[in-house]
């Protein structure tokens, strides 16, 4: 019987190659993250800027009742806006786990969970805490946390960055 | 990535810095070095993450272009743009 073997075949051996390369390219674009999205990449330099600039502030007005948490409360109503519309977009984008996973950390580091003690892990948590609720935190404290934040945002920022040059390597 | 991950410890090492020699001086409350710590932890997170996105966005990249070159191949072969 005249069995057919890849070895002894070179007909067919071809054609199993032609075929193997069909199935892999037939995967060509394979996607395994969300590409680059520039509204993400706005939003996320929006809050970087607009944080920034309020510890600036803060750090300015340290040790005085014009630190106050109450007197700032525009500014976290504000964060928490960008925050929402950033996570809204982000969960709308397929295949962006880290992303988004990236952007729940941004809110835990920036306003957390508002229980305003040392269990806190936000710019926010530090502000409300009954030791620093009248005249702010330390600038000292501020600019450590402004680190801390800086960190965070710029780690979602390199992964959009990432994506983009992914995106322009494969054109 | 080599090089962000350098520059991230770098950072992350001067963050703790900043943290433990106040505390250790006794110039910031005990509440507030663990707030402080604790969102140290959130950025040492948020790192690892961004690291591990972007080893997958080079995974993809390098992905992209081996199949490419199977299409362009197998397509010459063929003689017109099958793939």
């Amino acid at each position: 019987m005249n069995r057919l073997t890849l070895s002894k075949n070179p007909v067919l051996k071809s054609w199993v190659a032609i075929l193997c390369a069909i199935l892999l390219a037939g995967c060509a674009g394979a996607k395994l993250n969300s590409d680059y999205h520039e509204v993400t990449d706005k939003s996320l330099t929006t809050i970087q800027q607009k944080t920034d600039d309020f510890i600036e502030t803060l750090i300015a007005q340290s040790g005085t009742k014009k630190a106050a948490f109450s007197k700032h409360q525009a500014f976290y109503s504000d964060i928490a806006q960008e925050l929402r519309r950033l996570e809204f977009r982000a969960n709308a984008i397929p295949k962006n786990d880290k992303t988004i996973d990236l952007v729940k950390k941004i809110r835990l580091a920036i306003l957390g969970e508002g229980k305003c003690t040392a269990e806190g892990t936000s710019l926010r948590d530090l502000h409300c805490m009954s030791a620093n609720k009248s005249k702010g935190p330390s600038a000292i404290a501020l600019a450590n946390c402004r680190l801390n934040v800086n960190q965070t945002i710029s780690a979602a920022l390199s992964l959009e960055l990432a994506k983009k040059q992914g995106v322009e390597q494969n054109k | 990535m080599k090089s962000y991950w350098k520059a991230e410890s770098e950072k992350l090492a001067i963050a703790l810095r900043m943290i433990i020699e106040p505390r250790a001086a006794n110039e910031r409350s005990k509440a507030e070095a663990k707030i402080l710590l604790n969102q140290q932890k959130v950025a040492t997170s948020a790192v690892l993450t961004a690291a591990e996105g972007m080893s997958a966005v080079a995974v993809q990249a390098a992905l992209n272009a081996a199949l490419k070159v199977i299409k362009d191949l197998v397509n010459s072969k063929i003689g017109f743009p099958l793939l």
